[in-house]
């Protein structure tokens, strides 16, 4: 792994964990036949870090999510946070996916109080909820429906929803991207700054290398099924970057060389 | 019902209990609902035909009793009170739905 300190660029206590994923292997049964979707993956991600996990369509990526989450196990290898092996699913290591996947029968406040309720806290921590329903902007809404909700509005729902867990590591599974260009970097900017705020170690997985690069302390490029690390990029930013970046736009150049699409460049 | 129901409530630290009762059923409920409905509609269409054939009590009994009489008034009248119950005991239905499902409103027209 490549020795870096990008984390400790940005002058925020740091609240988050640290991630370490070890000769991690998957693979999934399909009709008996193995296929296998990750090869030793191996990735060190220090306590704050944003590090953004790029690949191809398929790779795998959501995969490693996944195992990170503690949705599933690996059948080889070992996933840590903060040297505690992850063996299941914890509201310390939150997923926001593609969809917001609220539950449409529960109001934003509903929807939100959700890990609270799970863990059976509710009643003490209310104004967590409340707390969390502002960060996001939505305080108007807090006893709409989701059906009454834009995408935008919904996946910021469900950022409140992950963060009111104050989760050590938040795990980010595309989740701009079903939005449109305009609310993606406004988002974009947003997941920025309450990342700087909260310090929590963030693992984002996108197909997009300028929001990776525009988001992100440290940029992972995966390899084509099954994935394996080919790069590691460390981006030495300040925040807030800016799109237009000269270094950045090498660093994309770069990744998308990676990716074999630089061609069109 | 779609997985990634489970998996966000997993992640948040849901028990089984929770996704089974906070999960699981209020998902399933509009099918529930869809279910009850068409469940309503058959059987009472079957038990006017049953009546009808098989024994010698019942509405739909009554309705072909009153035509072997050709008491006209009677028939049309066992056929109002027949169909007032079955919209009754739909509309009775469809409020208690309406009444638990208040968050489709926007969701589905019916």
């Amino acid at each position: 792994m490549v020795a870096h300190s990008a984390a400790q660029m940005v002058p925020y206590p740091v609240a988050g964990a640290e991630l370490d994923i070890e000769h991690v292997s998957h693979e999934f049964d399909i009709d008996g036949v193995a296929l296998p979707v990750l090869e030793d993956v191996s990735l060190s991600i220090e306590p704050g870090e944003f590090v953004a996990l790029l690949g191809p369509s398929g790779c795998g990526k959501s995969t490693l999510l996944r195992l990170v989450a503690g949705l599933e196990t690996p059948r080889s290898g070992v996933l840590r946070e903060d040297d505690v092996r992850i063996k299941g699913p914890h509201p310390s290591r939150v997923v926001v996916f593609q969809d917001p996947t609220l539950f449409p029968w529960r109001s934003v406040w509903d929807n939100v109080a959700l890990g609270l309720e799970a863990q059976g806290i509710l009643k003490s921590q209310r104004q967590r909820v409340d707390a969390a329903i502002d960060l996001v902007g939505l305080s108007g809404f807090r006893n709409a429906y989701p059906h009454q909700l834009s995408g935008g509005m919904a996946q910021r729902v469900a950022l409140a929803r992950a963060l009111v867990n104050d989760p050590k590591i938040l795990v980010l599974d595309e989740p701009l991207g079903k939005l449109d260009s305009l609310t993606r970097i406004t988002m974009q900017a947003e997941i920025v700054s309450l990342w700087q705020r909260k310090r929590f170690t963030t693992l984002l997985v996108t197909h997009d290398a300028e929001e990776a690069l525009f988001l992100a302390n440290r940029v992972i490029v995966l390899s084509d099924r099954p994935a394996r690390v080919k790069a590691d990029i460390v981006v030495q930013r300040p925040y807030p970057r800016h799109r237009g970046d000269p270094y950045l736009a090498d660093l994309r150049k770069q990744i998308l060389g990676l990716l074999g699409l630089d061609a069109t460049w | 019902m779609s997985n990634a129901y489970y998996d966000v409530a997993r992640t948040l630290g849901a028990k089984p209990s929770f996704l089974v009762l906070k999960v699981a059923i209020p998902a399933a409920l509009p099918h529930v609902f869809v279910g009850l409905f068409m469940g309503l509609g058959s059987s009472f269409a079957v038990l006017v035909v049953a009546e009808m054939i098989g024994v010698k009590a019942g509405l739909g009994w009554y309705l072909q009793w009153a035509q072997g009489w050709a008491a006209y008034a009677n028939m049309y009248a066992a056929l109002i009170v027949m169909s007032l119950l079955c919209s009754g005991a739909i509309t009775l239905l469809f409020r208690t739905r309406d009444r638990l499902l208040v968050w489709q409103k926007g969701v589905v027209k019916w």
